[in-house]
């Protein structure tokens, strides 16, 4: 339910910044419409419709509506994503062969295997086939420091 | 050109090595996509959308249609053999293909599901010619108020067909024609929302959002995922007996129906069909209380009926440039990538794609046949393979695809935000396709709506006066106003049943 509540009241949030900021970029008139008028249209209405939610669950929040979720795995999640941002951040500095070893040791990790070794390997021989999968259909990738020997 | 003469024409672009190559990767990797769990056909396509950057537009379509619907058909190898469906197209199989494969009738259930696919897809695609030419010749008398108002009668069925809340999936309609006015303004090439992003300047990419939303989220949903059990035993007798075909051929000529038709609504594809059918065929059999306990009939319709449907889905996005659900808005988007532009004039102007796709679906439609009845053992070893080796690979996969389209390593952050921003909506419950859709319908929406007040100097009076822009609007409003209706007896429902239970 808090979960449900943040992700409308972001919507609100999100509703009263884009009219407001579409009303800046210029919203011109009917004749002749500017820029910022479509995205006027759609922030206000979304905000319209997020306040109806927002007072929809303010009014539900006492009833019996209980949404029956699996259990989430915080640890797992955050360290995937944190993984797949240092692909992000790391793939131009340390060029694909290092950057996708590391981030494949890390998630071979998160996914449950636990040898060092074997993960090592299995990461070893996706990087090299995946280069030269993705090298063969076009795929340019940056070298990064391998590039400056 | 007659529709005959368009056949011939699309026959003999697709009958060419290369192109039958490339249609033939399309399926087998829509096979396989649709057996492995955690990564579906729009990951898959948004994966390989690069690699077609260096063929015609028109073998690329090939390709990525594949992908589509032979996702189809390999989805219902995990409903039977696993009871976990492949696609959610399959989800239904699962309540009777898996009882009968546990009744060690696991091969006529396999060998009826890729039939029935093959017969409802093949039927489908003969539809799809007479339909979508008549369509396409409608939509070239359409003008900007029409095209506008076509999309808001889409908009109304996304959110009436929508399977959770209605509110939620207009909620996600919003967002997602909002994310669809970043970059340039259609018209005067304006920047908005771009916050000083040079990526950002072009649009949020639709690789970059698809991946996140239905590729990186779906692996944050399955992180968990524990090694599935196949069953062991041997698949025999693959081609169903007089008895199965007696049984079966009904449900499989009513899913072609069905799924053909569901398939043209936005918003249907192929997964409603497939609960529609089940429940007519349950309701016509005389055994009904055969169902859920292995009745080769909820097997056929059921399959038939997402094969037909998946093809039929493709009569909107060739005739009108309007995807019905998201795994063709990445069809959409391709041919954007592509320079085609999809709707009335694609058969104009680029009749190779428009009647090369129509006909490859039949090759593709034998190839699959041919696929998954003698090869269904490496598909059941394929199954076995455990997903804690799968998730990295398919992270790869989706990393590489979602760099390969601009080289821009900001693209991959922004897939990981959407990864997330899918994640938290689907656990609560929210819908993503109306949000993709109207993402790439947005800027078509817009150009539309500011040309058509820019004709008309500034009235809206345009949207009600011109015939066939009022017909759509009148039936989107009912659309609309009757969702919120139903809502609200469902609501009042609740309370009432609330009260009771106090009472």
């Amino acid at each position: 339910m808090k979960t449900a509540k943040a992700i409308v009241v972001t919507l609100l949030g999100l509703g009263i910044f884009v009219f407001s900021y579409s009303y800046r970029m210029g919203i011109g008139s009917l004749k002749s419409p500017g820029p910022g008028l479509f995205p006027f249209l759609l922030g206000l209405l979304l905000f319209l419709l997020s306040f109806c939610k927002v007072v929809a669950i303010m009014k539900k929040s006492e009833g019996s509506e209980k949404r029956t979720e699996g259990p989430i795995f915080f640890e797992k999640l955050f360290l995937l994503l944190l993984s797949l941002m240092f692909y992000a951040i790391f793939l131009n500095v340390l060029g694909y062969s290092i950057a996708t070893f590391v981030t494949l040791l890390f998630i071979f990790r998160i996914a449950g295997y636990k040898s060092l070794p074997k993960i090592s390997l299995y990461s070893m021989i996706i990087v090299v086939l995946s280069y030269f999968l993705f090298t063969s259909l076009g795929v340019v990738f940056p070298r990064g420091i391998l590039g400056r020997f | 050109m007659d529709i005959f003469g368009g056949l011939l024409f699309g026959l003999k672009s697709v009958l060419h090595v290369d192109t039958l190559f490339y249609c033939f990767v399309g399926v087998t990797i829509g096979t396989l996509v649709g057996v492995l769990p955690g990564i579906g056909p729009i990951g898959a396509m948004s994966i390989l959308l690069p690699a077609t950057f260096g063929i015609s537009p028109a073998t690329a379509i090939i390709m990525l249609a594949g992908i589509y619907y032979g996702a189809m058909y390999g989805g219902s190898t995990t409903s039977i053999l696993v009871n976990i469906p492949g696609e959610a197209a399959s989800v239904v199989t699962c309540l009777d293909g898996y009882q009968m494969a546990k009744k060690g009738r696991a091969g006529p259930a396999l060998g009826i599901s890729a039939i029935g696919s093959f017969i409802g897809g093949t039927l489908s695609v003969v539809a799809l010619m007479f339909v979508a030419v008549p369509l396409a010749n409608v939509g070239l008398r359409f003008g900007p108020p029409e095209f506008f108002a076509l999309m808001c009668l889409s908009m109304s069925l996304i959110s009436y067909l929508a399977r959770g809340s209605t509110f939620n999936a207009v909620l996600m309609i919003f967002l997602g024609l909002i994310l669809g006015t970043v970059g340039m303004d259609p018209i005067t090439g304006f920047p908005r929302f771009y916050f000083g992003s040079t990526t950002l300047l072009d649009g949020i990419g639709l690789i970059p959002v698809a991946m996140g939303l239905f590729g990186i989220s779906e692996i944050l949903m399955n992180i968990e995922l524990k090694a599935r059990s196949v069953l062991e035993a041997k698949i025999r007798n693959i081609f169903p007996t007089l008895e199965d075909w007696r049984r079966s051929i009904g449900p499989i000529l009513r899913g072609s129906v069905l799924g053909f038709f569901f398939g043209l609504l936005p918003g249907g594809g192929a997964v409603i069909p497939t609960f529609v059918s089940y429940s007519v065929e349950k309701r016509l059999s005389k055994h009904p209380e055969e169902f859920g306990k292995g009745a080769i009939e909820g097997v056929a319709g059921p399959e038939t009926a997402n094969n037909a449907g998946s093809t039929g889905a493709f009569v909107p996005m060739l005739a009108l440039g309007i995807p019905p659900n998201p795994i063709l808005a990445i069809l959409l988007g391709a041919l954007m990538i592509h320079g085609v532009q999809a709707g009335p004039l694609l058969m104009q102007k680029n009749p190779e794609i428009f009647w090369g796709v129509i006909a490859s679906m039949y090759v593709g439609n034998i190839m699959l046949l041919i696929l998954n009845l003698p090869l269904i053992g490496l598909w059941i070893r394929i199954l076995k393979i455990p997903y804690r080796l799968l998730m990295p690979l398919i992270l790869l996969f989706c990393l590489v695809g979602c760099y390969a389209v601009n080289s821009n390593p900001t693209e991959i952050v922004i897939m990981i935000v959407f990864g997330f921003i899918g994640y938290v909506l689907r656990r609560c419950g929210y819908e993503l396709a109306p949000l993709i859709i109207a993402m790439i319908l947005g800027p078509i929406m817009e150009a539309n709506f500011r040309n058509s007040l820019i004709m008309s100097d500034g009235s809206f009076r345009i949207f009600v006066t011109r015939p066939i822009s009022a017909t759509l609007l009148f039936a989107a409003g009912l659309l609309f106003l009757s969702s919120g209706f139903s809502a609200y007896r469902k609501a009042k429902k609740r309370v009432i049943e609330l009260v009771g239970d106090e009472d």
